[in-house]
């Protein structure tokens, strides 16, 4: 070690009274050697530094000009975070060492300056990267890279931010053959699928990326709050607990309460200041208020002052804050990874143990609670999603290449194929976008005058003109976001609220946004004009994609629970005495089969499943289910779907030859895809693939202020492209994304071969215990089945319903 | 809803003149054996796809097929066009092969009556006629509705796209809509890339004041609601801030 460590850098960890981690050694060997690596460590193991540790080094050692360095992180935020903490290192030590941030928030100027003479280290976001890869000048940025670090590794690997960033990452590999890549993430199930994301051959990847794992933090205490009033049966909310809550917070230094939805961040916060008698500073943290709000809410945490944030997601990953004492789990945590992510935000140091409260809000959430903290005790994570990159995401990545310089579609091919997430591609695939890119992809070769791709005289393919250039670098990215309003109390910014919502408010209506109670004025352009105060019951504002799944993990150990009465003593009384009340009349769900009960109630049917295969997979149950349950004259009348069960009602009853039938794997099929094509998941999935892919634009050049006339409806552009062109490759993309995401597909297909032969049907006289918090969902939750024909007519005959364009 | 009526269509009277909505968003006048279309805009992908945009290239197909389907459906020899009809006025220089003979073949079969609209406004590269407004007794047919109506007459026209937007069972479902009163008709856009502009926009709503009724487009029906009178309120208010 002190061969390799500089005396600088022995005396300036001396001067601090620190020694560096055994992790930190061994990424300082492996940096030296120009291995790749994976570093796994808990937050607040002095990960970030044990990765640039290499490269100051190095930089101290060789001083070199030009760009020697790329950190890229999935926050803006944390490049902040980071370039405040590495600075004073570098300054201490006084190395000839810069370091910028580079994001969306970067001046142009700043930006223009630093592709002329980059920093030594740049930190900078997956968005930005895919900009600079985007120059023609990229190969002279990034000739002289030594070092790539990723961070939060594990937060990009399942999902399209991802997907790009290891796009950038093939193309890197040609620009700067030498770099060489550092992954720093969280703890994950599978560290080989993160060593093989990572390498620039993923069939070597866990040869070629050495594995480096931190010492694990001492174990968290994490505890359920037993309330001392009624638990609920169903609901999200958790409102029966504010008081506790309170409490907790109180006796707190500073408390970080985390929900799981945006909409319970207004609701708990709200409530937590109506019972706020001690003027306790609470605040509120979520991604649809304005950024200022944020940055502030932010700088009012580090610096000590606030007692208690309210946060979702917006709060997971990132910025180091020491003194909080205790993370609140309002709601299920969905997954033991997520649970623990959020529980490392407390103690953020590393050798203090972190403190939880899980506060389920009913009576499922509370065996979730429970397993998930087994979980934790266990040490067993939730398995890692390998996914398939996007095709629409390929797209974008093609015209950003062609953008920079001219490329060969061979070459090209071959590096992206060896990335794990693009493993999976097929040449026709590839070609099938290039094509796409090119001139739209059509079979009607309509558009090859207008192409935006040409090919030169080498077989490369390069950019038709400039103005495709700055479109595409306008539209960068793979974040879409539904349609929003901002929304303004006099001339503030607030925040943004979908269209959506906005939609079905009436002049006077009332809402709470930013914790605050607003009255609807009225919309103008982008804007949502409202004022405070206001009277009438609230309402909260939802936003699309807010709530994760049960994670497959978390949801076996449920049922394996469920099966061992002597577990039991674990949940609260009320629990134990509703699982008791249930087997006096039932079984409780158990691994080995799929426990299916069926009762008749208020001249209904209702059938009630209890697959734990999480919510995205309940609802394409349902849907195919009550196609079935037509077919077989059922008489079915509507479905409704929570993370645990699904429940159906109809006419009449399945007798148990119908069941097997219902429930048979083959309904995967046709059903399926008829369903899905036709429905309005797919084209919302549709609609994020054309942003992506560039069919559609969120901004173009001198347009930026209009944005509704540049939107074209792609619900429009869906329908007549299925109807002329069904094989599209924009289609097949869209299909493929709605396959594993929305409709969760696969994990359904998995549950339906499970138990192809172990259906458990109980015929029962009434309603179960453990089925009254679904039958109480019906109402709440939007009920499917009904085409949107059906519904008009049914609101063209009722009163309540009135134009309201 | 009137049995007499052909499938799926609404009636509408305008000066004691019978029309008859249909699904598609035409509009048939039986004393006329007409069709009446608004804001066709044909090759309307083509123009996005001359800025690197491509949108699918069968709108104009489509466009086609529904106009030749709806005029064969009420039997009409005529058909009137409320302008905007072409994209651009490039559009037709665009026009594949295929589609032109198409359109050339409807044009050979039906009798055309053309209004300018604000995105084809150069007629002459065309060959045929334009009209600002065409009358016919005391029914007025031009692309932008105008504000002052002489009495007795009443007015079809197009340009804005209108479409509605219903709160069923706390969904919000927008569909293209009819929107007429008692002497005004908007007709929705009959082309099949076009979107729409919410009724309750005041660009729209200050024409329909006095309320208005709704014909919004289904897959095989009209579903009709109405549009009520403005509401005065919303002004005062936003005066206080």
């Amino acid at each position: 070690m002190a061969k390799q460590l500089p005396q600088v850098f022995g005396d300036w960890f001396e001067s601090r009274g620190w020694a560096p981690h055994r992790h930190q050694k061994a990424m300082l060997k492996a940096g030296l050697k120009g291995e790749d690596c994976l570093l796994i460590a808990p937050t607040g193991g002095g990960k970030t530094l044990a990765g640039f540790l290499p490269s100051l080094v190095d930089l101290y050692n060789n001083p070199s000009k030009g760009l020697h360095t790329l950190y890229i992180s999935p926050l803006k935020a944390l490049t902040v975070d980071i370039h405040r903490n590495l600075t004073l290192p570098v300054e201490e030590m006084g190395l000839d060492v810069t370091i910028e941030t580079r994001t969306g928030d970067t001046p142009s100027h700043k930006r223009q300056r630093q592709r002329k003479k980059p920093p030594s280290i740049l930190l900078t976001t997956p968005e930005s990267f895919a900009l600079l890869l985007s120059y023609t000048d990229a190969s002279k940025i990034f000739g002289s890279l030594k070092c790539l670090i990723i961070d939060e590794l594990h937060a990009l690997t399942d999902n399209k931010r991802g997907d790009l960033l290891a796009l950038g990452l093939a193309r890197l590999k040609s620009l700067a053959p030498e770099a060489r890549r550092i992954g720093l993430s969280a703890t994950v199930a599978d560290p080989a699928y993160l060593q093989r994301w990572l390498a620039p051959c993923t069939a070597k990847g866990e040869e070629t990326t050495k594995l480096i794992l931190g010492k694990p933090g001492p174990k968290p205490k994490i505890s359920i709050l037993k309330t001392k009033g009624r638990m609920p049966w169903s609901g999200h909310m958790a409102l029966h607990a504010v008081d506790e809550i309170y409490a907790l917070i109180k006796d707190a230094k500073t408390a970080i309460v985390f929900v799981n939805t945006r909409a319970q961040a207004e609701l708990i916060f709200r409530a937590l200041w109506s019972i706020n008698e001690d003027g306790l500073s609470i605040a509120l943290h979520h991604g649809s208020l304005s950024p200022e709000q944020r940055r502030k809410v932010e700088a009012a945490m580090a610096r000590g002052l606030l007692q208690a944030v309210v946060a979702t997601s917006s709060l997971d990953l990132g910025i180091d804050w020491g003194d909080v004492d205790l993370v609140v789990q309002v709601g299920a945590p969905k997954g033991v990874s997520r649970l623990l992510q959020r529980i490392g935000r407390s103690n953020h140091q590393f050798d203090k143990s972190s403190r939880a409260v899980l506060v389920p809000a009913n009576r499922f959430e509370t065996l979730e609670c429970q397993a998930a903290i087994d979980g934790v005790k266990e040490h067993t994570l939730d398995g890692v999603l390998e996914r398939d990159g996007g095709m629409d995401v390929l797209a974008q990545h093609l015209i950003g290449t062609a953008c920079s310089e001219a490329f060969n579609p061979d070459q090209t091919y071959e590096d992206i194929h060896n990335t794990a997430t693009y493993a999976y591609l097929t040449r026709e695939d590839f070609d099938a976008i290039l094509h796409f890119v090119s001139d739209g992809g059509y079979a009607l070769r309509a558009y090859e005058q207008y192409k935006r791709l040409i090919i030169d005289e080498d077989g490369n393919y390069k950019i038709a003109h400039q103005r495709f250039a700055r479109q595409y670098r306008m539209n960068v990215g793979t974040i879409v976001e539904a349609p929003t309003l901002r929304v303004k109390l006099g001339r503030k910014t607030l925040g943004e609220v979908e269209e959506y919502f906005a939609q079905m408010l009436e002049p006077g209506d009332t809402f709470i946004f930013a914790g605050q109670l607003l009255q609807f004025k009225r919309i103008r352009e982008v804007f949502l004009e409202c004022k405070a105060g206001g009277f009438g019951t609230p309402k909260v504002p939802a936003y699309g994609g807010g709530r994760l799944p049960l994670s497959t993990h978390l949801a076996s150990r449920v049922r394996t629970m469920l099966q061992d009465p002597s577990y039991w003593r674990k949940f609260p009384k009320q629990v134990r005495d509703w699982l008791a009340a249930q087997i006096d009349v039932s079984i409780t769900p158990n691994p080995d089969s799929l426990l299916i009960e069926s009762f008749p109630r208020a001249d209904r049917e209702f059938l009630v499943a209890y697959c734990f295969a999480g919510r995205n997979a309940h609802q394409t149950l349902g849907m195919l289910l009550t196609k079935r349950m037509e077919r077989l004259g059922l008489g079915p009348l509507g479905f409704v779907a929570t993370d645990y069960v699904i429940a159906t009602w109809s006419l009449r009853a399945p007798n148990k030859e119908q069941l097997a039938e219902l429930f048979n794997r083959d309904m995967l099929g046709d059903d399926l895809e008829d369903w899905i094509q036709d429905s309005s998941l797919l084209k919302r999935t549709f609609r994020n693939c054309a942003v992506i892919a560039g069919l559609i634009e969120r901004r173009h050049p001198g347009e930026e202020k209009t944005r509704k006339q540049v939107t074209i409806s792609t619900d429009l552009i869906y329908d007549v492209l299925r109807r002329h062109e069904p094989d599209h490759i924009l289609l097949r993309a869209t299909w493929a994304d709605a396959a594993a995401g929305l409709t969760d597909v696969a994990r359904l297909s998995d549950l339906l071969s499970r138990y192809d032969k172990n259906l458990e049907l109980k015929r029962l006289d009434k309603v179960s215990p453990m089925a009254v918090p679904i039958l109480l969902e019906i109402g709440r939750e939007s009920v499917y089945g009904s085409a949107q024909d059906e519904l008009l007519d049914e609101g063209s005959d009722d009163l309540i319903a009135e134009a309201m364009g | 809803m009137n049995k007499d009526l052909p499938r799926g269509c609404e009636l509408i009277v305008l000066s004691d003149q019978h029309f008859y909505a249909h699904p598609t968003g035409a509009l048939y006048w039986p004393q006329k054996q007409a069709l009446i279309v608004a804001d066709l805009h044909l090759e309307k992908a083509s123009h996005f796809a001359e800025k690197g945009r491509f949108l699918p290239p069968y709108d104009s197909a489509e466009t086609l097929n529904k106009l030749e389907a709806a005029a064969r459906f009420f039997e009409a020899n005529q058909i009137f066009t409320l302008g905007d009809s072409f994209h651009d006025n490039e559009a037709l220089r665009r026009m594949p092969a295929a589609i032109k003979a198409q359109f050339s073949k409807l044009l050979a079969t039906f009798r055309w009556n053309w209004i300018t609209g604000n995105h084809d406004e150069e007629p002459e590269q065309r060959g045929w006629r334009q009209h600002e407004v065409l009358r016919f007794g005391q029914v007025d047919l031009r692309h932008i509705t105008t504000p002052d109506l002489p009495s007795g007459v009443s007015e079809i026209s197009g340009h804005f796209h209108p479409k509605a937007k219903v709160k069923v069972r706390g969904r919000v479902l927008s569909r293209p809509c009819f929107i007429y009163s008692r002497n005004r008709l908007i007709m929705p856009a009959f082309g099949s890339l076009t979107g729409g502009l919410a009724v309750r926009d005041p660009a729209i709503s200050t024409f329909f004041q006095e309320g208005a009724v709704t014909l919004l487009l289904g897959k095989e029906n009209l579903h009709r609601y109405r549009l009520p009178p403005s509401k005065k309120t919303i002004k005062s208010d936003t005066e206080t801030s």
